[in-house]
């Protein structure tokens, strides 16, 4: 870990469901349901955040958290979205692919092996801008 | 939501992103490390297990989960790893998509707007094998 050291495919793979996220999940629900992008965003965290609160049922713990955290991670990649806006969906796609990049180099090629490697990589993680 | 509604883009960039966790994160770093597949394994989890905790110190909370969602991600696609084996890694994969795209097909095909429409879901998807 951290996520195993990045390769392309799977940076490509990140950002192809990424982008699906935005343009299908968002922009093209919007057009389908004739309402705004804001209201798209806004609808769809408040259907995750309901949810979330029965996944519990599920049974088995493994698929459980695959679902809770599938859910999660969507759900704050929209909350970014909202923060950022729309029409700097790209930017940040590639800001976010940057961040998990960032994440395996420095652990990969200065911190494996060294006390307090998670903590230090935590905190670096933190002054990256997205 | 529950994921926005998978398509072919999506489904494809985590399926990319998923078996980069077995071919790079496993097969590519255990032959590196000269270690065992299951001793890999054991690794990345116990890695993940030590950085979760400090997660904590990333202030932006959509940074914070987005990186707490894709490391649990690999965590629990590890755990289920380590259970089914590699040797089939993407037939499993494959039933994982499924299920996603199971959760999605529900949602949106019979769910949407129902009362209860996220309890009911949940019972699916426990009942929906991997």
């Amino acid at each position: 870990m951290p996520f195993c050291g990045f390769n392309e495919d799977m940076l490509k793979g990140l950002r192809l469901f990424h982008r699906g996220l935005v343009e299908h999940g968002i922009i093209e629900r919007s057009k389908k349901k004739g309402q705004s992008i804001e209201t798209t965003i806004q609808n769809e965290l408040n259907d995750m955040q309901r949810f979330q609160k029965e996944i519990y049922r599920i049974s088995n713990p493994k698929i459980r958290e695959l679902t809770q955290n599938l859910t999660s991670y969507a759900c704050s990649f929209y909350k970014l979205l909202q923060e950022k806006g729309i029409e700097n969906y790209s930017q940040l796609i590639k800001n976010l692919n940057n961040f998990y990049f960032e994440m395996d180099r420095k652990f990969y090629s200065e911190l494996e092996g060294k006390m307090d490697d998670m903590k230090l990589l935590a905190e670096y993680l933190d002054k990256i801008e997205i | 939501m529950p994921i926005c509604g998978f398509n072919e883009k999506m489904l494809k960039g985590l399926t990319a992103l998923t078996e980069g966790l077995v071919e790079h994160g496993l097969v590519y770093r255990c032959k590196k490390n000269r270690e065992t597949i299951e001793q890999g394994i054991k690794r990345e989890i116990s890695d993940m297990a030590r950085l979760i905790p400090e997660l904590h110190r990333i202030d932006d909370s959509a940074k914070r989960i987005l990186t707490e969602g894709i490391v649990k991600y690999a965590q629990s696609f590890y755990m289920l790893t380590r259970k089914t084996g590699i040797e089939n890694y993407k037939e499993n994969i494959g039933k994982i998509m499924n299920y996603f795209k199971f959760m999605d097909e529900k949602y949106y095909g019979e769910l949407e707007g129902q009362p209860d429409d996220m309890k009911d879901l949940t019972k699916f998807l426990n009942e929906k094998e991997i």
